[in-house]
């Protein structure tokens, strides 16, 4: 009796403690309270006194819910209206990755009516699995899309619309209020945000076949799996080697034989595309390995990939950190060990472990923090009566409120990486230079002259044409020496202009063209020169 | 945009990433075991895993070129496939021939 008292007591302390956390987290995300604050080990804290109500068990289900359908839909709107107005601020995309894509699916769509495999450079090759660009050829044949439109159009929606999924695997392995949640949360998730700003177009993709794959596997339709496995081989291939990691301790435990069905299925449908590709895929693979052992034996860390790493997302995701632990806690005391729990462990040990691509790997680690979040929250804070059920309910909202916020401000704040002048400017340099031209850029510009120019770009440690090493481009990017700068130039032939934005984060030492050997064509917002040849 | 172009994507779209994998959603899922939710989520995650597999399937083995009227056919076929499919199940097709098959294998033993 006393025991349970005791319990009872904990339990309320529980509550108390994380409505005092949710607000705290407000107050910071309103710009109320200071961010120096360490809120994390606040939310570590909160771990303790929701032990008790983790070792009661609690009768849970609901079977059907209602006002599924309005809520859903509220979160696809939502998710969908940040998306659309962040874009809204300029015609340029936003992210890096914008000029990479348009120009691998202009080479598809010139290639067209066959698929240019043969003719494709290796770096294209290496970053570039097949399945996204098929996609934009269907699309611009059947739809007549150009590769604009389909990134425009597509990647917000295709965005907003995995909200659906998420609630469809969460419901299916943890209920519907579970599910329900998880899908708001998705929503306003600042990481699934950024994958957007950064234009992770890809990577969205994966996420969805992903979460097919684990529902797939998870009801046990293998043929279905078998499909959505091939689909991550096509489409993205991080998420792939992560659900084949999964899949590793989940057949070892389960030891179901579809498993093997299944995985051969996926292999045959996904050797054309992989078979042509054996050495780009190997040079990949290999690198991934190496890059996760140099990472164990020398503490380095390499390969992380562009995107914030985990401190900031301990910061970014606080709100719902807390109960994402108690949800994993839940899922060890019931013993659940369903391929959710494994995704959580690995995809936890690549990101804290840093073993590769560990900060790229944080958008799929936040897919399962937000469904472990779901089901903490559905445990600890909706799965009460009378009074501390009100209460749950409304340190639930606040939650979504204090996780929304982040994701509003940076919508507002959302701005691409050059302006709609520069822009124009590399469109200049499609109408106005010869065809066969050379474009010299730095990285910071590379994608966008890449996609826009039409023309051959040379730029540090990218694309086929470039021929300087890394110090060779340093000594080239800082000098203001024009003999220096004339012998790296001359090392392409064919006519060569030289294409500078004017952003802050982005170096080029100009005093080296302000003499006779270089003509400025063009400048608003950006410069262009015509390398007119030493002489 | 015209409006002939805007209905072109807007349907275009539809053929290309909700109908096939609407078709094949119930192979997978008979219409009783999952709810409309399920199903349109369905619909369009097979259907974006299951157009780019084809046509490049069909590319790369068979050499059919990546045009309208080819593409279309693909679409088209795909879905009917899975028609074909669910119309055989629907009258126990599938399972008396595997029924079959199951009894010829037990009298190929016994011999």
């Amino acid at each position: 009796m006393r025991k349970l008292k005791v319990s009872k007591a904990i339990d309320f302390s529980f509550l108390q403690l994380a409505l005092v956390f949710i607000i705290l987290v407000l107050l910071k995300e309103l710009k109320i309270l200071s961010p120096l604050f360490k809120y994390e080990l606040f939310a570590y804290v909160l771990l303790l006194p929701a032990i008790p109500a983790l070792l009661a068990r609690r009768p849970s289900e609901v079977r059907s819910l209602r006002g599924t359908l309005p809520i859903l839909m509220a979160a696809f709107l939502f998710a969908l209206s940040v998306r659309l107005f962040a874009q809204s601020h300029s015609s340029v995309p936003l992210g890096y990755d914008p000029g990479f894509y348009k120009y691998t699916m202009d080479l598809y769509a010139n290639a067209l009516p066959q698929i240019p495999e043969a003719d494709l450079a290796s770096w294209v090759k290496e970053i570039n699995p097949q399945g996204l660009f098929v996609l934009s050829d269907t699309m611009h044949v059947m739809a007549g899309t150009n590769a604009l439109q389909f990134m425009n159009y597509l990647f917000p929606f295709l965005g907003a619309l995995l909200v659906f999924p998420m609630f469809v695997v969460t419901r299916a392995l943890f209920g519907p209020r579970a599910g329900l949640v998880a899908a708001v949360l998705y929503a306003v998730s600042y990481t699934q945000f950024d994958v957007f700003t950064m234009f992770y177009f890809k990577n969205v993709l994966g996420l969805m076949f992903l979460l097919f794959s684990i529902y797939a596997l998870e009801k046990r339709r293998y043929g279905l799996m078998a499909i959505t496995v091939a689909a991550l081989g096509i489409f993205h291939r991080p998420e792939f080697l992560l659900f084949a990691l999964i899949l590793i301790p989940y057949f070892i435990l389960h030891r179901r034989r579809g498993i093997i069905f299944a995985v051969l299925g996926a292999a045959v449908l996904i050797a054309p595309f992989w078979l042509p590709r054996w050495d780009a895929n190997w040079t990949v693979l290999t690198g991934t390995i190496e890059t996760a052992v140099s990472s164990i034996q020398n503490g380095e860390e390499l390969g992380g990939g562009t995107f914030f790493d985990f401190t900031t997302y301990r910061v970014v995701a606080l709100a719902y950190l807390p109960f994402a632990l108690i949800g994993a806690l839940f899922l060890l005391r019931n013993r659940n060990w369903n391929s959710v729990f494994f995704y959580f462990v690995i995809s936890s040990i690549i990101v804290v472990f840093h073993l590769f691509f560990f900060k790229r790997f944080i958008i799929p680690l936040d897919i399962v923090f937000v469904m472990l979040a779901a089901v903490g929250i559905d445990y600890i804070l909706l799965r009460r009566e009378q009074i501390s059920r009100v209460a749950g309910v409304v340190i639930m909202l606040l939650l979504i409120v204090a996780a929304g916020i982040p994701t509003l401000d940076a919508a507002q704040d959302a701005r691409p990486r050059v302006t709609e002048d520069q822009l124009q400017a590399v469109e200049w340099i499609a109408e106005n230079t010869e065809e066969d031209a050379y474009v010299l850029a730095t990285s910071y510009d590379a994608p966008w002259v890449l996609g826009w120019s039409e023309r051959r770009v040379i730029a540090p440690g990218l694309f086929e044409w470039n021929v300087h090493n890394r110090k060779e481009w340093r000594s080239f990017l800082r000098t203001g020496d024009l003999e220096g700068a004339r012998l790296f130039l001359d090392a392409y032939e064919g006519p060569l202009y030289i294409y500078h934005s004017e952003n802050r984060e982005n170096y080029l030492n100009l005093q080296k063209f302000q003499n006779p050997s270089f003509e400025e064509v063009y400048r608003n917002g950006a410069v262009v020169y015509r390398y007119l040849g030493g002489g | 945009m015209s409006v002939l172009e805007g209905f072109r994507i807007f349907f275009g779209s539809v053929f290309v990433l909700f109908i096939p994998g609407f078709a094949w959603s119930y192979v997978f899922f008979a219409k009783k075991n999952i709810d409309w939710i399920e199903r349109a989520a369905l619909s369009v995650g097979l259907s974006i895993a299951l157009v780019p597999l084809m046509v490049f399937w069909f590319n790369w083995l068979l050499d059919v070129k990546i045009t309208l009227p080819n593409t279309s056919l693909m679409v088209c076929g795909l879905t009917g496939v899975a028609l074909v499919w669910i119309w055989a199940r629907k009258h126990s097709w599938t399972s008396r021939s595997v029924e079959r098959a199951k009894l010829w294998f037990k009298s190929l033993r016994s011999r």
